[in-house]
């Protein structure tokens, strides 16, 4: 087992009768790995569990080297971003990363160091005074790294950060984490595919707790090889088009409409084939998985 | 693990919080009402007054005909006036339950349940004073205006015992809580203080209580009341906070033990909340040495009865309130601490000083009272140190709770999971 990978063999999570996980495998390495599906899908609940904040019903985790049953140096070595992150809003930005530094055992000295060291990283240095109920939401979301980050951890689990946030915000978040994982696991869970798309090397896609696909970005991609097509379609037939098929986009042009178009066939004979990006490799997963075909 | 510096920031969240300061004005509100109000320096009797204060021993020459005076008073009006739990209540009693009480009055004072109705119709019978008759009975003189209204005397050969049983049964008719209960009866005739009896009293407030001594107890009686329940507010508060703020995973998701965390919290009520007490405690040692300056005082008495006395009930208070918070993720703990408080407060309402026994609110509500003190002393240890332990032991319960819920158990964050994924597909 390599010491700095995140290794999950057969693990379930239920709530009461209801399985969130079931039978995960799968192998993180370091940098970057974006985790991928629906809502709902199961991608929270993994990364809680691997934050050590759910007790698996079956299977097991070992995040670098440790079992997960070991809590306090899972919590040690994971630094944990959830999704909808917050801390005391009448505290002070830096305030709340001295509180937080506490709970994570830090010594003064180290916090005194890191602290204005990660406000400057995270851009948040003109802020340390603020409260943290005067954050903007991608101001916060950038306090939430700086806590994740402040213990120093060699897995970073990341749920659905760039949510809400406007394209500039999103694009200088996506930068931040690529930059924190050149020397350690960063888990990055969305359900967005060009989070993934800019950033990731390698991901999962997750759908009903199951793991539909792990391995190369560009590999889900190929999931839809032979499956994606464009074609100029009227208004009626486009509307035609969604009964039938999966319409992934429908850009306007004049009249018409320039549709892209996943289909096992050419949907229309006037259909020509395209390259599948990672969001048809995507969807045609989960169309594959609905019917019952599961991933290659 | 820097736990000191945890239990630092703990106690700023705790005095930066309006339920601390809410706590330490109502301390100050009792302090200023009930305990300074009243403040007198010790002054050493003079033999030959009038008066040296009320002993408790009962005068039953006096007790028994006072007590018959206002039982036939209030009979006649068909208006009685109890303290269930210490709430003032007036009673009217229906036919059934008025032919009963008239039936004990007749056992009381071997009159007829006609004569007294008749008697109770007429002019009627007021109060007035009781007087030894030469038989041994009393005669309760009832003078109605210019008439003097038929006498009601005890009946001839009634022993003290069926006298107390027979006003026992009128508390009962009652429903309980009046002046004719059997503990509450001596209060209608308490002997006076004698002044060699004043003395003594005043020489243990001197010599054993060392002045200070003396005060203390009277202050911790005071102090005690808010302390038993307002703890409980400062508690739940703080153990909010987390899931208000919506930072139960950002803080639970740090290595900080479960244990630690509780510990450094409940510890910062505590302290913070005793600090303000020992701060009164001080302030009120200088207070009663000021006015005694010409006795020698103890300068550590509010501080020791403070911690031996007060901080019992902070701990126990403080622990229902954080256990019942962690438990339910409400505010219930307040409820059920005030109910308990209430109960304790007024369930023994008549026995202000000496009755100690295991309720929460052990009370002392005397200047001196050195005596009673000593007497009831082990019952006061013992039931602190219960209360202590019982407090420290909901603290330990609140850490356990506290790691399952980390874990996902006891709905935790596997509640907020599903709560959170019923909320996106609802979305989708």
């Amino acid at each position: 087992m390599e010491k700095n990978t995140v290794e999950i063999r057969d693990l379930s999570v239920a709530y009461g009768k209801k399985e969130a996980l079931s039978h995960l495998n799968l192998t993180v390495r370091p940098g970057l790995f974006g985790l991928l599906g629906r809502n709902g899908a199961g991608k929270t609940t993994l990364m809680r569990t691997l934050a050590g904040l759910l007790t698996p019903s079956g299977g097991k985790a070992v995040v670098c080297g440790v079992p997960l049953q070991m809590r306090a140096q899972i919590r040690q070595m994971t630094g944990y971003l959830p999704q909808d992150f917050n801390v005391y809003p009448s505290m002070r930005v830096e305030e709340a990363l001295d509180y937080l530094g506490v709970l994570s055992g830090l010594p003064r000295r180290v916090r005194k160091e890191r602290i204005p060291a990660l406000l400057r990283r995270v851009n948040l240095e003109e802020q340390a005074g603020a409260r943290v109920r005067a954050l903007s939401g991608g101001m916060r979301r950038r306090l939430g790294i700086a806590q994740a980050l402040l213990h120093d951890p060699r897995v970073l689990i990341v749920d659905e950060p760039t949510a809400g946030l406007d394209p500039e915000e999103r694009i200088r978040f996506r930068n931040l984490l690529g930059e924190v994982a050149s020397d350690r696991v960063v888990l990055l869970s969305t359900h967005i595919v060009g989070d993934i798309e800019a950033v990731c090397e390698n991901l999962a896609v997750l759908e009903r707790g199951r793991l539909l696909y792990s391995g190369p970005v560009e590999g889900l991609a190929e999931q839809a090889q032979g499956q994606v097509y464009q074609v100029s379609v009227s208004r009626a037939q486009l509307e035609a088009l969604k009964e039938q098929f999966s319409v992934t986009a429908a850009l306007q042009e004049g009249r018409g409409f320039v549709a892209r178009v996943l289909a096992d066939r050419p949907p229309l004979p006037t259909a020509a084939p395209c390259m599948p990006g990672l969001e048809d490799g995507y969807l045609s997963l989960l169309a594959r998985e609905k019917r019952g075909g599961g991933g290659r | 693990m820097s736990g000191w510096s945890l239990f630092t920031k703990e106690c700023r969240r705790v005095v930066t919080g309006l339920p601390f300061w809410l706590l330490v004005a109502a301390l100050l509100a009792f302090l200023s009402t009930q305990f300074m109000a009243g403040l007198k320096p010790l002054e050493e009797p003079q033999p030959g007054l009038a008066s040296y204060g009320a002993s408790d021993r009962v005068d039953w020459e006096k007790a028994i005909p006072a007590a018959l005076q206002s039982l036939a008073g209030e009979y006649r009006e068909n208006r009685y006036t109890t303290y269930p739990f210490g709430l003032v209540k007036t009673v009217r009693l229906k036919e059934e339950e008025r032919r009963q009480m008239g039936e004990i009055l007749s056992q009381l004072t071997g009159r007829s349940e006609g004569e007294l109705a008749a008697a109770a119709q007429a002019p009627g019978f007021a109060v007035g004073d009781g007087v030894r008759q030469p038989d041994g009975s009393f005669a309760v003189q009832v003078p109605q205006g210019e008439q003097t209204a038929p006498s009601l005397t005890l009946a001839p050969g009634l022993a003290r015992e069926d006298f107390v049983r027979l006003m026992e049964e009128a508390d009962g008719l009652l429903e309980g809580g009046s002046s004719y209960a059997a503990e509450n009866l001596g209060g209608f005739g308490r002997e006076p203080l004698r002044y060699e009896e004043a003395l003594e009293q005043y020489r243990q407030m001197v010599e054993e209580d060392r002045v200070t001594g003396a005060y203390a107890r009277l202050f911790c009686d005071y102090m005690g009341i808010p302390l038993a329940v307002l703890p409980a507010f400062v508690a739940a508060a703080l153990w909010l906070k987390d899931r208000r703020a919506g930072a139960r995973e950002a803080i639970w998701s740090r290595r900080v033990s479960s244990l630690s965390l509780t510990a450094a919290r409940f510890g910062a009520v505590i302290a913070t909340v005793m600090g303000a007490v020992l701060v009164l405690a001080g302030w009120m040692t200088a207070v009663v040495l000021a006015k005694n300056s010409d006795l020698s005082g103890s300068l550590t008495a509010f501080f020791s009865y403070s911690l031996g006395w007060l901080l019992p009930g902070v701990l126990i208070s403080a622990g229902v309130g954080a256990f019942l918070t962690e438990c339910t993720g409400t505010p219930i703990a307040i409820f059920v601490q005030g109910v308990w408080w209430y109960l304790s407060l007024f369930a023994g309402a008549g026995e202000l000083v000496g009755d100690y026994g295991w309720s929460l609110l052990i009370r002392h509500n005397r200047l001196g009272g050195y005596a009673e003190y000593r007497a009831g002393l082990a019952q006061i240890a013992a039931n602190r140190l219960v209360y202590a332990l019982a407090g420290l032991l909901l603290m330990l319960l609140t850490s356990w709770v506290l790691e399952q819920k980390r874990r996902g158990r006891f709905g935790g964050m596997g509640k907020a999971i599903r709560s959170h994924c019923r909320r996106q597909r609802a979305a989708v």
